[in-house]
């Protein structure tokens, strides 16, 4: 595999037809392949946590997919993470992008520092959909990123409902160069193949994340 | 949008706008999803307000409520959904989610029971959400639906899922949330054979025809989800004066 398992979130957080069942195999599937990461919905984490062992780090989604909350909504929805009992070990959280994309940056901004200190120290990574924006808006969207204290990007929900474009690797090259290092990408959305996943590593991914990851290092 | 220019009779006129309105206001019509924005909002805003037709509610995404009440100065009724659509929040995201709904002034929502329990067949645990939630929010919104993926459920799923939805005293459910997963009459009726005169069922969905619609109302349901609101109500107008003036200008 040559490591490439290890850059892999394994996910099922936008699979309509998930039961408690499948969010075992998740789990087992990424101890079996040697993945390491795990991006799950808040209402998983009970059977993901009896299933997991120590060396699988795990992501939870908040406002996800839509991520077209109020602020406080979202604040709230990591706070209630915080205090379930439920382990989890890095947030990812949908952004108001319909609004950023209607002009709205500083509610954005703001958005995202509201978020990053309500999660203290757990990492936030901010989901943004790269396709539908600018190049000078991902770089804006890095920047307030990381000025949040992000610790990194999600390039898309990867929710195919939407009928949204998926980032191809010219978007995660793009945000991987306004990134410069601060933060680290991850790639996400109709990543069906390992040529996919190394097309956006190649293009300066940190992480790729994908739902068909297991069947992907199966061959 | 209907060519009134050819209803010359004003009784006519008259008779086909309250069809109209009675018939628009059993529909919900909007735009949602991660990447709208106010501007596809707004327009699609203008294009309910320019029908003349009021449906029963606007469905937006709810950061837009605040928007949609200072340009319409809160005159059109709002629906947003809660933990849309996939239901896998927790109870207390839920509650705090449709308590900030209340707080903006969005009288009709829907929230999605968590599916996961649903394929988990987790029944128990279906009805203590919806027992929750019912218990806090009953009677605090004009209409607030509790969204199943029946689409996706076996006969028997839908069945021991509406049982749980009943023991826990919820009056409406809406079928399917759009987002690619459509009603069927099949799902309804399964429904209403099963639970007769219990639920009011909101399908949703790949509802695009006035025969569909129809077909729905035939069927009991009242409250009807389609973006497609907008053509069906001309569909509507047009085969009503059609039936009043055998299709020539009266």
């Amino acid at each position: 595999m040559n490591g490439i398992e290890k850059k892999i979130v394994y996910t099922n957080a936008s699979a309509y037809k998930t039961s408690d069942a499948d969010c075992e195999r998740l789990v087992l599937g990424a101890m079996a392949k040697g993945m390491e990461r795990i991006f799950v919905l808040p209402s998983s984490l009970p059977v993901v946590n009896r299933t997991r062992t120590d060396g699988i780090r795990v992501a939870v989604g908040v406002s996800y997919p839509s991520g077209a909350y109020e602020q406080a909504v979202k604040v709230h929805e990591i706070e209630d993470l915080l205090c379930s009992g439920e382990a989890f070990d890095e947030i990812y959280a949908v952004l108001a992008v319909g609004r950023y994309l209607s002009g709205y940056a500083d509610e954005c901004r703001a958005e995202m520092e509201a978020m990053a200190a309500a999660a203290g120290e757990k990492p936030v990574y901010f989901i943004m959909e790269a396709a539908v924006m600018t190049d000078g808006q991902k770089k804006e969207v890095v920047e307030m990123a990381a000025g949040a204290g992000a610790r990194g990007i999600v390039a898309s929900t990867g929710f195919a409902p939407y009928d949204i474009k998926m980032p191809g690797p010219e978007d995660i090259r793009t945000l991987a160069e306004a990134a410069a290092g601060k933060l680290e990408i991850i790639a996400n959305g109709g990543i069906d193949s390992m040529e996919k996943i190394q097309d956006m590593l190649r293009a300066g991914a940190g992480l790729v994340c994908s739902a068909d990851a297991y069947h992907i290092l199966n061959g | 949008m209907f060519d009134w220019s050819k209803v010359k009779d004003p009784v006519i006129a008259k008779r086909l706008q309250d069809e109209g309105r009675a018939f628009v206001a059993r529909c919900h019509f909007g735009t949602q999803g991660v990447a709208k924005t106010k501007q596809d909002v707004l327009d699609t805003l203008q294009r309910l307000l320019d029908s003349g037709f009021m449906t029963l509610a606007f469905d937006i995404e709810a950061n837009y409520a605040r928007m949609v009440q200072e340009v319409t100065g809160g005159k059109v009724p709002l629906h947003a959904a809660v933990s849309y659509p996939m239901g896998r929040m927790t109870l207390k995201q839920k509650l705090y989610g449709l308590q900030s709904m209340l707080d903006l002034g969005i009288g009709d929502t829907c929230v999605c029971i968590d599916w996961q329990a649903i394929f988990s067949g987790r029944y128990r645990d279906v009805e203590k959400e919806a027992a929750a939630i019912n218990k806090e929010f009953d009677g605090k919104f004009l209409k607030n639906a509790f969204v199943i993926p029946a689409t996706l459920m076996s006969d028997l799923e839908i069945v021991e899922v509406c049982k749980a939805l009943d023991n826990a005293g919820v009056y409406s459910i809406k079928v399917n949330p759009g987002t690619k997963l459509g009603v069927s009459y099949e799902e309804v009726e399964l429904i209403n054979r099963n639970f007769p005169h219990r639920f009011d069922i909101h399908p949703s969905g790949n509802i695009r025809t006035l025969e569909a619609v129809e077909k729905y109302l035939e069927l009991g349901c009242k409250i009807i989800h389609t973006a497609s609101s907008l053509e069906i109500v001309e569909a509507y107008l047009n085969r009503q004066f059609a039936l009043y003036t055998g299709g020539v200008q009266s």
